[in-house]
């Protein structure tokens, strides 16, 4: 039996569920459904196996770009059945600015995290790199965020302290 | 969740609109006379100079020519810098096939390792050394 997900007309990603689940749930054969197996997202009215006894209603259609198929397991076997989801931004630009710009030991923390982005993906472990790709992104925001309220800090001292020269 | 691709492409727009500016501002303004422009926190607060002190002082000197001097103020940019450029051209600009291995070997484990042993030991050696 296979799982389906189905987005709804708040671009909103719900299930898994069976063919029947979907019927239950009042999916729409303009809604857009993915399985394993499928190459990416499209109209449940297009999938034969539901075709059959979804019912529609006058139409409104999604809007929006779906999100990405979701993977229910991480399973290095099962990556040859499935048409993988591109790899998640590594984020290794951002690392890089905020060793050499921003905040020494965060940046360096991101960079750890953004390198083991693509080796999880290549690999198959697809909802590792997307966890390692959230670290990095996390690392390089915080080292930012902490660069700049420092120098916004030094900055301001050293301007009074200007001013203070200066009256 | 992740971006729509037109919301990457505005991100991305203003990233090369940022660094254009940073650009001109750096190559108009000299570092050692503004007293305005950033300073580096870690060199304040602990007055080492960090892997990438210099940066503004070395950028200036490239974009007037200055290789030299852009050399004594951050050698390690030179490894750096390009480097970046080459991530954004493979992040940005390669179509999917050969942007994946490329990926692979600019951000394995290999090339994040050399990185980062360069980035500390650039950062020992200059205050080291420049003693």
């Amino acid at each position: 039996m296979k799982d389906y997900f189905y987005i709804d007309y708040n671009n909103q990603q719900h299930g898994p569920y069976s063919a029947l689940g979907l019927q239950d749930a009042g999916v729409q054969p303009d809604m857009l459904v993915w399985c394993r197996g499928m190459n990416d997202w499209a109209p449940a009215g297009s999938v034969p196996e539901l075709a059959a006894f979804l019912m529609p209603l006058a139409g409104r259609s999604g809007g929006g770009t779906p999100p990405q198929p979701p993977f229910t397991t991480v399973d290095a076997n099962q990556h040859a059945q499935n048409m993988p989801p591109s790899c998640p931004d590594s984020y290794m630009l951002w690392s890089i600015f905020t060793t050499l710009c921003c905040c020494l030991p965060f940046g360096l923390l991101a960079l750890y995290y953004s390198s083991r982005v693509t080796t999880f993906y290549v690999h198959g472990y697809y909802a590792k790199a997307v966890e390692q790709s959230a670290k990095a992104k996390t690392w390089c925001l915080v080292g930012t965020v902490i660069g700049v309220i420092t120098l916004g800090a030094l900055s301001s001292t050293a301007f009074m302290g200007f001013l203070h020269l200066c009256i | 969740m992740k971006c729509s691709p037109s919301r990457r492409l505005v991100h991305r727009s203003l990233l090369v609109v940022v660094v254009v500016a940073v650009l001109l501002v750096l190559y108009v303004v000299s570092p050692e006379q503004a007293a305005w422009l950033p300073r580096c926190p870690f060199k304040v607060l602990t007055s080492l100079n960090c892997p990438g002190c210099g940066f503004q002082r070395a950028v200036h000197a490239s974009l007037h020519g200055q290789w030299a001097a852009a050399w004594h103020y951050n050698p390690f940019l030179f490894f750096a810098l390009p480097y970046v450029a080459l991530l954004a051209v493979v992040e940005w600009l390669m179509p999917e096939p050969r942007r994946q291995r490329w990926r692979l070997v600019l951000e394995g484990r290999t090339a994040v390792v050399v990185y980062i042993t360069l980035y500390l030991l650039w950062g020992v050696v200059r205050n080291v050394a420049h003693c």
